[in-house]
Protein backbone atom coordinates (compact mmCIF):
# COMPACT_ATOMS: atom_id res chain seq x y z
CA UNK A 1 0.00 0.00 0.00
CA UNK A 2 1.40 3.72 -1.33
CA UNK A 3 1.29 5.76 2.27
CA UNK A 4 -1.07 8.43 2.00
CA UNK A 5 1.03 11.84 0.99
CA UNK A 6 3.47 10.07 -0.82
CA UNK A 7 2.54 8.14 -4.25
CA UNK A 8 2.17 10.86 -6.71
CA UNK A 9 2.35 14.14 -4.64
CA UNK A 10 -0.57 16.00 -3.78
CA UNK A 11 1.27 19.21 -5.03
CA UNK A 12 1.51 18.05 -8.16
CA UNK A 13 -2.09 17.07 -8.32
CA UNK A 14 -2.67 20.66 -7.33
CA UNK A 15 -0.69 21.66 -10.40
CA UNK A 16 -2.12 19.94 -12.74
CA UNK A 17 -5.44 20.43 -11.70
CA UNK A 18 -4.72 23.91 -12.08
CA UNK A 19 -3.73 23.29 -15.71
CA UNK A 20 -7.18 21.68 -16.46
CA UNK A 21 -6.22 18.13 -16.14
CA UNK A 22 -9.26 16.33 -15.26
CA UNK A 23 -7.75 13.29 -13.54
CA UNK A 24 -5.76 15.36 -11.58
CA UNK A 25 -8.59 16.18 -8.85
CA UNK A 26 -10.25 13.03 -8.74
CA UNK A 27 -7.02 11.23 -7.81
CA UNK A 28 -6.49 14.32 -4.92
CA UNK A 29 -9.75 13.48 -3.50
CA UNK A 30 -8.45 9.52 -3.22
CA UNK A 31 -5.59 10.44 -1.65
CA UNK A 32 -7.09 12.85 1.45
CA UNK A 33 -10.32 12.27 1.01
CA UNK A 34 -9.63 9.46 4.18
CA UNK A 35 -7.68 11.66 6.06
CA UNK A 36 -9.90 14.77 5.89
CA UNK A 37 -13.08 12.16 7.46
CA UNK A 38 -10.91 11.21 10.07
CA UNK A 39 -10.05 14.56 11.26
CA UNK A 40 -13.63 15.80 10.81
CA UNK A 41 -14.85 12.19 12.81
CA UNK A 42 -11.83 13.34 15.59
CA UNK A 43 -14.18 15.79 16.54
CA UNK A 44 -16.68 14.56 17.62
CA UNK A 45 -18.83 14.91 14.83
CA UNK A 46 -21.95 12.59 13.59
CA UNK A 47 -21.68 11.28 9.80
CA UNK A 48 -23.52 13.78 8.68
CA UNK A 49 -22.26 16.98 10.29
CA UNK A 50 -18.50 15.09 9.02
CA UNK A 51 -19.71 14.93 5.47
CA UNK A 52 -20.62 19.29 5.67
CA UNK A 53 -17.52 19.65 7.28
CA UNK A 54 -15.41 17.33 4.32
CA UNK A 55 -17.60 19.32 1.46
CA UNK A 56 -16.99 23.13 2.84
CA UNK A 57 -13.09 21.98 2.79
CA UNK A 58 -13.05 20.68 -0.93
CA UNK A 59 -14.85 23.86 -1.63
CA UNK A 60 -12.32 25.87 -0.12
CA UNK A 61 -9.53 24.40 -1.76
CA UNK A 62 -11.67 24.65 -4.68
CA UNK A 63 -12.25 28.31 -4.41
CA UNK A 64 -8.11 28.51 -3.66
CA UNK A 65 -6.94 26.09 -5.49
CA UNK A 66 -5.45 28.89 -8.57
CA UNK A 67 -3.95 31.33 -5.29
CA UNK A 68 -2.10 28.47 -3.20
CA UNK A 69 1.11 29.88 -2.63
CA UNK A 70 2.93 26.43 -1.83
CA UNK A 71 0.70 23.72 -3.45
CA UNK A 72 3.38 21.34 -1.94
CA UNK A 73 1.68 22.15 1.72
CA UNK A 74 -1.89 20.82 0.20
CA UNK A 75 -2.12 18.41 2.40
CA UNK A 76 -1.36 20.75 5.49
CA UNK A 77 -3.81 23.29 4.27
CA UNK A 78 -6.38 20.77 4.06
CA UNK A 79 -5.80 19.00 7.36
CA UNK A 80 -5.52 23.02 9.13
CA UNK A 81 -8.62 24.08 6.98
CA UNK A 82 -10.75 20.96 8.25
CA UNK A 83 -9.45 21.33 11.48
CA UNK A 84 -10.99 25.12 11.81
CA UNK A 85 -14.15 23.96 9.67
CA UNK A 86 -14.66 20.98 12.47
CA UNK A 87 -14.15 22.88 15.47
CA UNK A 88 -16.30 25.22 14.02
CA UNK A 89 -19.37 22.63 13.12
CA UNK A 90 -18.67 21.44 16.60
CA UNK A 91 -19.36 24.77 18.42
CA UNK A 92 -22.52 24.82 16.51
CA UNK A 93 -23.80 21.50 17.30
CA UNK A 94 -24.17 22.40 20.73
CA UNK A 95 -21.88 22.17 24.13
CA UNK A 96 -19.48 20.20 23.90
CA UNK A 97 -19.74 16.37 24.77
CA UNK A 98 -17.83 14.98 27.89
CA UNK A 99 -14.28 14.15 26.36
CA UNK A 100 -13.49 10.97 28.22
CA UNK A 101 -17.18 9.50 26.37
CA UNK A 102 -17.26 8.58 23.27
CA UNK A 103 -17.69 11.51 21.19
CA UNK A 104 -19.40 10.17 17.93
CA UNK A 105 -22.17 8.02 17.92
CA UNK A 106 -18.85 6.09 17.27
CA UNK A 107 -17.83 3.56 14.52
CA UNK A 108 -19.80 0.28 15.99
CA UNK A 109 -22.73 1.64 15.02
CA UNK A 110 -22.04 2.02 11.55
CA UNK A 111 -20.84 -1.97 11.09
CA UNK A 112 -23.18 -3.49 14.02
CA UNK A 113 -24.59 -5.46 11.03
CA UNK A 114 -21.00 -6.49 9.57
CA UNK A 115 -20.69 -10.03 11.12
CA UNK A 116 -17.06 -9.93 9.84
CA UNK A 117 -14.53 -7.59 11.30
CA UNK A 118 -10.59 -7.93 10.69
CA UNK A 119 -9.20 -8.82 13.93
CA UNK A 120 -7.52 -5.42 13.95
CA UNK A 121 -10.70 -3.43 13.51
CA UNK A 122 -12.40 -5.64 16.03
CA UNK A 123 -9.03 -4.92 18.87
CA UNK A 124 -9.56 -1.26 18.10
CA UNK A 125 -13.69 -1.32 18.72
CA UNK A 126 -12.33 -2.67 22.12
CA UNK A 127 -9.89 -0.17 22.87
CA UNK A 128 -10.80 3.54 24.63
CA UNK A 129 -11.77 6.14 22.16
CA UNK A 130 -9.12 8.39 22.70
CA UNK A 131 -6.55 5.78 21.73
CA UNK A 132 -8.70 5.04 18.88
CA UNK A 133 -8.88 8.42 17.81
CA UNK A 134 -5.29 9.07 18.39
CA UNK A 135 -4.03 5.51 16.16
CA UNK A 136 -6.44 6.92 13.43
CA UNK A 137 -4.69 9.97 12.72
CA UNK A 138 -1.60 8.31 13.46
CA UNK A 139 -2.45 5.81 10.73
CA UNK A 140 -3.26 8.40 8.03
CA UNK A 141 0.40 9.46 7.93
CA UNK A 142 0.08 12.57 6.86
CA UNK A 143 0.22 14.67 10.09
CA UNK A 144 2.35 15.92 12.15
CA UNK A 145 2.59 15.21 16.42
CA UNK A 146 1.49 19.15 16.87
CA UNK A 147 -1.59 19.12 14.51
CA UNK A 148 -2.87 15.57 16.05
CA UNK A 149 -2.43 17.81 19.68
CA UNK A 150 -4.51 20.05 18.36
CA UNK A 151 -7.47 18.14 16.75
CA UNK A 152 -7.66 16.04 19.73
CA UNK A 153 -7.00 19.08 22.26
CA UNK A 154 -4.12 17.27 23.89
CA UNK A 155 -0.73 18.75 24.80
CA UNK A 156 1.58 17.62 22.09
CA UNK A 157 4.13 16.77 24.54
CA UNK A 158 1.64 13.86 25.32
CA UNK A 159 1.18 12.36 21.64
CA UNK A 160 4.04 9.88 21.92
CA UNK A 161 3.59 8.70 24.69
CA UNK A 162 0.01 7.79 24.57
CA UNK A 163 0.71 6.63 21.13
CA UNK A 164 3.22 3.89 22.71
CA UNK A 165 0.61 3.24 25.24
CA UNK A 166 -2.32 2.66 22.69
CA UNK A 167 0.37 0.24 20.20
CA UNK A 168 1.24 -1.22 23.34
CA UNK A 169 -2.36 -2.09 24.22
CA UNK A 170 -3.72 -2.49 20.59
CA UNK A 171 -0.75 -5.33 20.11
CA UNK A 172 -1.98 -7.44 23.60
CA UNK A 173 -5.60 -6.91 22.05
CA UNK A 174 -4.16 -8.34 19.30
CA UNK A 175 -2.49 -11.24 20.54
CA UNK A 176 -4.85 -12.06 23.24
CA UNK A 177 -7.21 -12.38 20.43
CA UNK A 178 -5.27 -15.52 18.79
CA UNK A 179 -4.63 -17.11 22.06
CA UNK A 180 -8.55 -17.35 22.31
CA UNK B 1 5.22 -6.55 12.58
CA UNK B 2 6.77 -3.10 11.42
CA UNK B 3 4.88 -0.17 12.57
CA UNK B 4 4.74 1.20 8.88
CA UNK B 5 2.11 -2.28 8.43
CA UNK B 6 0.76 -2.16 11.75
CA UNK B 7 -0.02 1.63 11.05
CA UNK B 8 -1.55 0.56 7.51
CA UNK B 9 -3.75 -2.25 8.85
CA UNK B 10 -4.88 0.32 11.72
CA UNK B 11 -6.04 2.47 8.49
CA UNK B 12 -7.70 -0.44 6.50
CA UNK B 13 -9.39 -1.56 9.88
CA UNK B 14 -10.96 2.09 9.98
CA UNK B 15 -11.85 1.89 6.13
CA UNK B 16 -14.44 -1.08 7.86
CA UNK B 17 -15.13 0.38 10.88
CA UNK B 18 -16.05 4.27 10.00
CA UNK B 19 -15.80 4.91 5.72
CA UNK B 20 -15.64 7.50 4.06
CA UNK B 21 -19.25 7.70 3.11
CA UNK B 22 -19.63 7.37 -0.85
CA UNK B 23 -21.99 10.27 -0.94
CA UNK B 24 -19.14 12.24 0.58
CA UNK B 25 -16.44 11.29 -1.94
CA UNK B 26 -18.88 11.83 -5.01
CA UNK B 27 -19.55 15.45 -3.68
CA UNK B 28 -15.56 15.94 -2.93
CA UNK B 29 -14.82 14.87 -6.72
CA UNK B 30 -17.75 16.98 -8.14
CA UNK B 31 -16.51 20.14 -6.45
CA UNK B 32 -14.35 20.67 -9.01
CA UNK B 33 -16.54 21.91 -11.33
CA UNK B 34 -17.13 24.96 -9.03
CA UNK B 35 -13.94 26.22 -10.39
CA UNK B 36 -14.24 29.71 -11.86
CA UNK B 37 -10.04 30.91 -12.67
CA UNK B 38 -11.66 33.67 -13.64
CA UNK B 39 -13.20 35.03 -10.74
CA UNK B 40 -11.53 37.02 -7.86
CA UNK B 41 -12.04 35.56 -4.21
CA UNK B 42 -13.79 37.67 -2.02
CA UNK B 43 -13.32 35.80 1.36
CA UNK B 44 -15.35 35.78 4.25
CA UNK B 45 -14.17 37.96 6.93
CA UNK B 46 -17.34 38.56 9.33
CA UNK B 47 -20.15 36.58 10.03
CA UNK B 48 -22.45 37.74 12.90
CA UNK B 49 -25.99 36.52 14.01
CA UNK B 50 -28.42 38.74 15.40
CA UNK B 51 -31.14 37.58 17.60
CA UNK B 52 -34.53 38.95 16.95
CA UNK B 53 -35.50 42.16 18.73
CA UNK B 54 -35.36 45.55 18.68
CA UNK B 55 -33.22 45.77 15.48
CA UNK B 56 -35.42 43.18 13.69
CA UNK B 57 -38.50 41.38 13.86
CA UNK B 58 -36.59 37.94 13.05
CA UNK B 59 -32.89 36.64 13.80
CA UNK B 60 -30.84 38.41 11.52
CA UNK B 61 -27.48 36.83 10.15
CA UNK B 62 -24.64 39.54 8.58
CA UNK B 63 -21.96 38.41 6.38
CA UNK B 64 -19.03 40.35 4.85
CA UNK B 65 -16.81 39.08 2.32
CA UNK B 66 -13.89 41.05 1.09
CA UNK B 67 -11.33 41.08 -1.90
CA UNK B 68 -9.80 43.14 -5.12
CA UNK B 69 -11.12 45.75 -3.62
CA UNK B 70 -15.11 44.94 -3.50
CA UNK B 71 -17.13 44.83 -0.56
CA UNK B 72 -19.92 41.90 -0.05
CA UNK B 73 -22.42 42.75 2.88
CA UNK B 74 -25.20 40.23 2.66
CA UNK B 75 -28.09 40.24 5.01
CA UNK B 76 -29.66 36.96 5.78
CA UNK B 77 -33.23 37.17 7.48
CA UNK B 78 -36.26 33.96 7.14
CA UNK B 79 -34.13 32.64 3.98
CA UNK B 80 -34.44 36.17 2.19
CA UNK B 81 -30.83 37.50 1.33
CA UNK B 82 -30.43 40.87 0.50
CA UNK B 83 -26.95 42.59 0.07
CA UNK B 84 -24.52 45.66 -1.07
CA UNK B 85 -21.76 45.90 -3.32
CA UNK B 86 -19.33 48.62 -2.01
CA UNK B 87 -18.12 50.53 -3.87
CA UNK B 88 -21.63 50.53 -5.00
CA UNK B 89 -21.35 49.16 -8.91
CA UNK B 90 -24.16 46.79 -10.79
CA UNK B 91 -24.06 43.56 -11.32
CA UNK B 92 -25.30 40.06 -12.87
CA UNK B 93 -25.40 37.91 -9.81
CA UNK B 94 -25.31 34.31 -10.39
CA UNK B 95 -26.21 32.28 -6.80
CA UNK B 96 -24.58 28.98 -6.61
CA UNK B 97 -26.49 26.47 -4.77
CA UNK B 98 -26.45 22.36 -4.33
CA UNK B 99 -30.04 22.63 -5.10
CA UNK B 100 -29.46 24.42 -8.29
CA UNK B 101 -28.02 27.64 -9.39
CA UNK B 102 -30.32 31.00 -10.12
CA UNK B 103 -29.64 34.32 -11.73
CA UNK B 104 -29.96 37.94 -9.94
CA UNK B 105 -29.33 41.84 -10.38
CA UNK B 106 -28.22 44.48 -8.41
CA UNK B 107 -28.58 47.72 -9.17
CA UNK B 108 -26.68 50.75 -9.36
CA UNK B 109 -26.66 51.02 -6.01
CA UNK B 110 -25.24 48.04 -5.76
CA UNK B 111 -28.30 46.15 -4.14
CA UNK B 112 -29.48 43.43 -4.78
CA UNK B 113 -32.39 40.91 -3.28
CA UNK B 114 -32.50 36.90 -3.44
CA UNK B 115 -35.83 35.49 -2.39
CA UNK B 116 -36.66 31.96 -0.71
CA UNK B 117 -33.03 30.92 -0.72
CA UNK B 118 -33.44 27.12 0.92
CA UNK B 119 -30.88 26.02 3.64
CA UNK B 120 -27.45 25.02 2.28
CA UNK B 121 -23.86 25.53 1.33
CA UNK B 122 -23.92 28.97 -1.17
CA UNK B 123 -22.07 30.96 -3.50
CA UNK B 124 -22.45 34.00 -5.26
CA UNK B 125 -20.67 35.14 -8.46
CA UNK B 126 -20.72 38.82 -9.50
CA UNK B 127 -20.07 39.85 -13.32
CA UNK B 128 -19.25 43.44 -12.83
CA UNK B 129 -19.69 45.70 -15.90
CA UNK B 130 -16.31 46.06 -16.58
CA UNK B 131 -16.48 42.41 -17.08
CA UNK B 132 -14.38 41.16 -14.19
CA UNK B 133 -15.96 38.96 -11.93
CA UNK B 134 -15.73 38.18 -7.91
CA UNK B 135 -16.96 35.03 -6.34
CA UNK B 136 -17.25 34.39 -2.49
CA UNK B 137 -16.54 32.09 -0.37
CA UNK B 138 -18.83 29.03 0.32
CA UNK B 139 -21.18 29.56 3.43
CA UNK B 140 -24.00 27.53 4.83
CA UNK B 141 -27.01 29.10 5.44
Amino acid sequence: MVPIGIGTSAGELVRRARRGDETAWPDLVSQCGGLLWAIARSYGLDRAAADDVVQVVWLRLVERIDTLRDPDAVIGWLAVTARREAARAFERTGPALPVVADPAPGPEHVTTARATLSEVARALRAMPPRCRDLLRLLAQQALTHAEIAAILRIPVGSVAPTRSRCLATLTRLLHTAKDQ
Amino acid sequence: MTDDDLMARIRAAFEELDPVPAETMAAARAAIRRRDPDAALAALVDDLVFPAGVRTAAPTRLLTFTGSGITVELEVAQHTVTGRLTPPTSARIRLRHPAGDRTAHADRTGRFTLPAVPPGLISLVFHLPDATSIVTSWVRL
